[in-house]
């Protein structure tokens, strides 16, 4: 009987999360609009409805009930499959991602390994509906994709070891508590070398620009998903943002201290430990939500070789070297 | 109650695993077996789960599915491989195949023969016992296997860092 009762609350725990989640992609799209087209000096949607709000519920309603055309050379199977393999891994990171004090569907040791480990089979999904869409864009899109997964996930990995080395733990509600011991309350100013390395790593994780290669419009077309349509095409943007939003909860929880905020600020003004905590871990994702369209709206896009040699020769190195100096502090202090 | 749900997945778990490993080896077509790899070892991560070593779990997937099936696909996916496909199936070595198989498997019999479970063996913090352990214990077992690793690095390095060019001129 416990065990069912267990299960009943974890489901509905996570049905609750689900919508959520999907309110705030639906809102994201929305509100990459507006930014990008206040960025360009455009004004972005504002047919539907009061200045352009039911725009993304429109947008949704015209995705599930366009026809789902499947190519006739293409892989019928893996096809149907691959939009999938990239929604469930980018929807099944956020069991794990605390929101507030005990408010996460499962508190496990290896928190952060999980969201690492979970994130990467989102690779899969884009590899596999390049190769089974028979179509010579989707193939390169999803090879440059592959390569360039691959090659950030270690970069992503190696700056994340700083924050652990400081926290002592992989759980990532420890991580958030080890964090308000220190005055500052955050990793982000001893692991600042860190947090650029994430940043940077984490534009190349979502495929976002300055490094959407995968999906370079311009070469491309749109990449790996060029021969998908209606509710099949929106899975894949679904994952897209899904995976924004994980790695936006990640950076906030690792280096901005997640749900709380500095021990500092509370002495000084006492009203803000009033706030509850979702309040500031929702600030703080939407911050690095922002981010992305910021620098969408002010970068241009890096060459294919430019990607791999900052990668490779910039990134990993800073990386390593963050460890080697938190390493040493640590041991020393 | 617990222990039915658990017998149930680990039977469901063992079916499945042998389905999908016939999967790999019996499908013509590499992407294919690649797929079935792929779940293959999302089954295996899943059964280290269900024996309590999640810290095991997450390093399945991270190293074999993120790292290792990822640059089998991309290798795969950049070869020709369109003339291995023409050839019948290894259907010649099934023999071979099958004895060394069978030798394996009562090799494994007579090892396991007289293990007993012992449960409960690791404490609930499986990582921070294993950092420690791989630090004093076993410290010299793990350097080695770092170098041998440091090898391998630098050996494909060489190995790659040889253009088409150079080798056709030697």
């Amino acid at each position: 009987m416990d065990t069912l009762y267990v299960i009943a609350i974890t489901i509905l725990k996570t049905a609750i999360y689900f919508g959520i989640l999907m309110l705030h992609v639906a809102y994201a799209t929305y509100a990459e609009r507006k930014v990008i087209g206040h960025i360009q000096l455009r004004l972005g949607p504002t047919v539907v409805g009061p200045h352009g709000l039911l725009q993304p519920i429109a947008d949704v309603v015209k995705l599930i009930f366009k026809e789902d055309i499947i190519p006739l050379k293409v892989d019928r199977v893996v096809f149907k499959i691959a939009p999938l393999i990239s929604l469930t891994a980018s929807l099944s990171t956020f069991a794990v991602i605390p929101v507030d004090k005990n408010w996460v569907i499962a508190d496990i040791n290896i928190g952060l390994l999980y969201v690492i480990g979970i994130a990467g089979i989102g690779t899969y999904g884009i590899i596999f509906s390049g190769w089974a869409s028979n179509s010579k864009y989707a193939f390169l899109g999803s090879l440059r994709s592959a390569a360039q997964l691959i090659s950030y996930e270690v970069a992503l990995g190696l700056s994340l070891v700083g924050v652990i080395l400081m926290a002592e733990s992989f759980n990532l509600t420890e991580i958030v508590n080890k964090q308000t011991e220190y005055w500052y309350g955050m990793f982000l100013f001893p692991q600042i070398i860190g947090y650029f390395v994430f940043v940077v790593a984490m534009l190349a994780e979502t495929n976002r620009l300055p490094f959407d290669l995968p999906e370079a419009e311009t070469e491309l077309v749109a990449g790996y998903f060029v021969e998908y349509s209606g509710i099949r095409f929106s899975l894949f943007y679904l994952a897209e943002y899904l995976a924004m939003f994980c790695m936006s909860a990640l950076a906030t929880i690792c280096f901005w201290g997640g749900w709380t905020i500095p021990p500092i600020l509370i002495k000084i003004l006492p009203v803000l430990g009033a706030i509850p905590g979702i309040i500031w871990f929702l600030l703080k994702v939407y911050f690095h939500i922002f981010l992305f369209f910021w620098l969408r709206g002010t970068l241009p896009r890096y060459r294919y070789d430019q990607l791999m040699a900052i990668g490779w020769k910039v990134l990993i190195p800073i990386a390593l070297l963050n460890i080697m100096i938190t390493s040493i502090l640590k041991y020393y202090l | 109650m617990n222990q039915v749900i658990e017998q149930i997945f680990y039977i469901y778990f063992f079916i499945s695993l042998t389905v999908f490993s016939i999967g790999v080896i019996a499908s013509r077509n590499v992407i294919h077996s690649a797929f079935f790899l792929l779940i293959f070892l999302l089954h295996v991560a899943a059964i280290f789960l269900f024996l309590n070593a999640e810290f095991l779990m997450i390093i399945q997937i991270i190293v074999y599915v993120g790292g290792v099936l990822a640059l089998f696909i991309f290798a795969i996916m950049i070869m020709n491989i369109k003339e291995e496909l023409k050839h019948k199936r290894f259907v010649k070595f099934s023999i071979a195949g099958f004895s060394v198989g069978f030798l394996f498997l009562a090799g494994l019999y007579i090892f396991l023969r007289g293990v007993k479970s012992s449960e409960n063996v690791l404490i609930k913090s499986d990582v921070t016992l294993l950092g420690k352990l791989l630090y004093s214990y076993y410290f010299l077992p793990f350097e080695i296997l770092s170098l041998v690793l440091l090898i391998a690095l630098i050996g494909g390095i060489i190995i790659a860092r040889k253009t088409p060019f150079d080798r056709e001129v030697k």
